[in-house]
């Protein structure tokens, strides 16, 4: 039962300079490191990215080999999107292998996307490595609060991603349960046949929702019994600081973006 | 002080399906109790759990909290801070994915400055022996530390009456006497008025006052001397007697001279030797 | 000889820092038609013990066999868990039917049966855990009390019939009719129908009046397993794990202690009634 013990999240737990930035920091930047992937057009800029990266991991203590291994599940779509552009981009023809045409765009834009895509993946990864998921409901909280007048609520939307990560452990642990309990009565989620397969699963599913709504008719009840009655008025026991080392950093890594996408530019 | 004056209670009132939970109830609730209620399942015991903080509102009669009547909409918030209450699952009552921050939920939405709610999480991890976890997450507790939270939770907003709705029902013995011992150090060291309620008789033996509910019901009222003493009439409420209640009873039966009731070994071991 | 443990060692996430050993070197059998209570403090390994029963873990190390068939992967799964009914703690948070019949009729059709047999042991095991088949069986699970779903979850597994039943606190959340309902068709059962019984608990005065045999697990090992008299003799080491003895075997201790001449191994009323009338006759 591999599946139920996987982790929850990626945090990486380690004492290291980015896992102690402020998580707005770190979204922000992890923004930037996306808009950087898509403004790069050649590959120096690639290169030096690809050097800011690698510093910033070797900065966050993380073992490099486990960061690369989040990028195994995508093995399958780099392939794909690279074959795409490789053989459907139009221009200077390489190769013919009978009406398939291998072009130099297509090499260069087939290289360019995957490479982007890896870009995407490690730095999100990055952020979810060294940022506990409660810092980043926090962090989220925070940033999307200007966003109040468009009646989205910033507090809502963080006490649901609090709730959730609350009660993610809680709901596997009673998945395994539910799923030994029913084993146990002879139950076969292993069948070949995948029809049969799809309706053993109802004797797994129902029981989990059961609890799910009761858990949440519960929940309800002690959070109103504490006097939750919403964000307004709400204080915090947590508040996010950010130091001076919060603000340099905010302040000097787009600086790097930036001299990296002209370096690009520029360059070859 | 919490009056419950002529209280009924019907869910699914003027239904087919209607159920009487509680039939005219008058109950006092004086400061500083402790209050064990027992009955069996169905008896009423949840039903009145949730009228005390004003989750259910009487179908007839009035339930006062502190001159406060929970009918009154006004108050609804006013009787949630001074009436806290525990759950039997301590798994869904805990919100916050880390320990202190979950003992802080309730400050928070009181609106208390940090500083305030910080010493108050503090403090109320302390009393409960948990300073240790202050940041771990609550999933990787046992039942009964998790329950130990939850209290901190109630604790924190220091409320005068703590309502506990069967919070040892799904714990091991070790951890059930150890939240019982927590709950008689609150009531005795911070003053709080305690209702506990519960399905293991044992657990009335050391409190102040015993209610036993019958079909909705108080059937019973009184010290636990004067609950115990006849075992007989405990019984017809579908709540068994202490085992040691039953022993010295079957003595007398054989013609020991014990001065009844006795519910405690070292008392009935006074007794015989 | 219908479950032989031989040496059983089990590590959850073996080789890997956060593995756990959970049983060591367990060995245990279990005779047809036995009634054994197994008891242990909050992790003692009860309930990775009982998974090993019915093949839904395997040992790291050792060998389990089922009426002298050894537990492997590749093992008739089905027809071990037909023999090995288990029933986990809140059993009623597996329920998912639409009806009683429904839910308790999961098992035996798992196993293939004819409908007719279906209906057969549907109705059996109702009947079995005292509920009236005809007035529950269109009955939604959902709509029923703590009690009555349940016995509606134990009838699912009784209905399967298997040799031996293990049940993990079974009587859990439970008030006191509740929980004397559950022991005693238990009880019954085992008298009646001759069934094995592995009864998984906590609770050392709930347990000790049925079982015939006590198994004390303490951090993944057996420390006694014997005659519950025989185990409730050493008041001391139990108290030490944190399991407690009997109120009633609390009170002989004290008495002895206080030069009474009574029995240690009593905690019933009745015996402890006797004896204590016998020492205090015998005084005088």
């Amino acid at each position: 039962m591999k599946f139920f013990t996987t982790p929850i999240g990626q945090y990486f737990p380690a004492e290291s300079f980015v896992h102690r930035l402020d998580p707005r920091v770190k979204i922000v930047l992890t923004m930037f490191l996306m808009g950087a992937t898509f403004a790069i057009k050649n590959y120096s800029g690639f290169v030096f990215l690809s050097l800011f990266l690698f510093f910033v991991i070797l900065l966050s203590k993380l073992p490099f080999l486990w960061v690369l291994r989040t990028l195994r599940p995508l093995r399958y779509i780099l392939l794909i999107t690279f074959l795409i552009h490789l053989f459907l981009t139009p221009g200077l023809v390489l190769f013919k292998i009978s009406f398939l045409k291998i072009t130099e765009e297509g090499l260069k834009n087939g290289f360019f996307f995957c490479v982007r895509l890896i870009f995407l993946v490690a730095g999100t990864s990055l952020l979810t490595f060294t940022t506990t998921p409660v810092e980043l409901t926090d962090g989220i909280e925070y940033l999307l609060s200007p966003f109040k007048w468009f009646k989205v609520s910033a507090h809502e939307l963080a006490m649901m991603m609090t709730i959730a990560l609350r009660f993610i452990p809680t709901l596997l642990v009673e998945a395994e349960k539910v799923l030994k309990a029913q084993l146990a009565r002879g139950a076969d989620f292993e069948s070949r046949n995948i029809l049969k397969r799809a309706k053993n699963l109802i004797p797994f599913i129902i029981p989990l929702f059961v609890s799910a709504f009761r858990r949440a008719d519960e929940l309800a009840m002690a959070m109103e019994s504490r006097c939750y009655r919403g964000g307004e008025g709400r204080t915090r026991l947590r508040v996010l600081e950010m130091r001076a080392k919060d603000w340099l950093t905010l302040l000097f890594s787009p600086i790097v973006f930036i001299a990296i996408v002209c370096a690009g530019r520029i360059g070859f | 002080m919490i009056e419950l004056i002529n209280l009924s209670f019907t869910y699914n009132l003027k239904r087919e399906d209607e159920i009487i939970a509680l039939k005219n109830i008058n109950l006092r609730i004086n400061e500083g109790e402790f209050i064990v209620v027992l009955g069996a399942n169905g008896s009423g015991k949840s039903t009145l759990a949730h009228h005390l903080n004003g989750f259910l509102l009487p179908t007839s009669g009035d339930m006062i909290v502190e001159g406060m009547n929970t009918k009154e909409p006004d108050n609804f918030w006013k009787i949630k801070e001074k009436v806290g209450m525990v759950f039997q699952n301590p798994d869904n009552q805990i919100v916050a994915t880390v320990v202190e921050e979950d003992v802080a939920f309730g400050l928070e939405n009181l609106g208390f400055p940090r500083e305030e709610i910080r010493r108050r999480v503090d403090e109320a991890l302390e009393i409960m022996q948990m300073s240790v976890y202050a940041r771990y997450e609550p999933h990787l507790l046992s039942g009964g530390q998790k329950q130990k939270v939850a209290i901190a939770g109630i604790l924190a907003m220091r409320p005068k009456y703590m309502v506990l709705d069967e919070p040892t029902s799904q714990l091991d013995p070790i951890s059930r006497r150890s939240i019982l011992e927590v709950l008689h150090q609150l009531n005795k060291d911070y003053g709080i008025t305690v209702i506990h309620i519960t399905h293991f008789v044992e657990e009335a033996l050391s409190a102040s006052r015993v209610l036993v509910m019958k079909e909705g019901e108080i059937f019973l009222d009184g010290s636990p001397f004067q609950v115990f003493k006849d075992l007989r009439v405990l019984n017809s409420s579908g709540v068994s007697s202490p085992i040691i209640a039953t022993l010295a009873h079957e003595l007398v039966k054989s013609g020991l001279s014990l001065s009844l009731p006795i519910f405690s070994v070292e008392r009935i071991a006074d007794a015989l030797c | 000889m219908l479950i032989e443990l031989v040496e059983v060692s089990f590590t959850y996430m073996a080789h890997t820092p956060l593995a756990q050993t959970a049983l060591r070197g367990v060995n245990l059998t279990i005779k047809e038609g036995e009634f054994v209570g197994v008891i242990g403090p909050t992790g003692s390994g009860k309930s990775t013990l009982i998974q090993h029963f019915n093949g839904l873990l395997f040992p790291n190390e050792g060998n389990i066999y089922v009426e002298g068939v050894r537990l492997e992967k590749k093992t008739n799964l089905k027809s071990i868990r037909q023999k090995i009914g288990v029933v986990f703690q809140f059993p009623e948070n597996q329920l998912f039917g639409e009806t009683v019949y429904e839910d308790v009729a999961f098992g035996p059709r798992n196993l293939g049966l004819s409908e007719e047999e279906v209906e057969r042991c549907v109705k059996e095991s109702l009947t079995l855990v005292g509920l009236d088949f005809d007035t529950f069986k269109h009955r939604s699970p959902f709509l029923l009390s703590g009690g009555e779903m349940r016995r509606v979850a134990i009838a699912g597994v009784l209905a399967m019939k298997p040799k031996a039943i293990v049940l993990d606190e079974p009587t859990s959340g439970l008030d006191a009719k509740g929980k004397q309902g559950i022991l005693s068709y238990l009880d019954d059962l085992h008298k009646k129908e001759n069934l094995t019984v592995i009864l998984v608990s906590h609770d050392m005065d709930e347990i000790a009046h049925f079982v015939e045999r006590l198994v004390v697990l303490d951090k993944g090992e057996i420390v006694f397993d014997d005659s519950p008299k025989k185990i409730f003799l050493q008041a001391d080491k139990l108290t030490e794990m944190g399991l407690g003895i009997p109120k009633i075997c609390e009170l002989m201790v004290i008495l002895k202690k206080r030069g009474m001449e009574v029995p240690l191994d009593v905690f019933e009323v009745e015996e402890a009634k006797q004896a204590i009338l016998k020492a205090i006759g015998d005084r005088r």
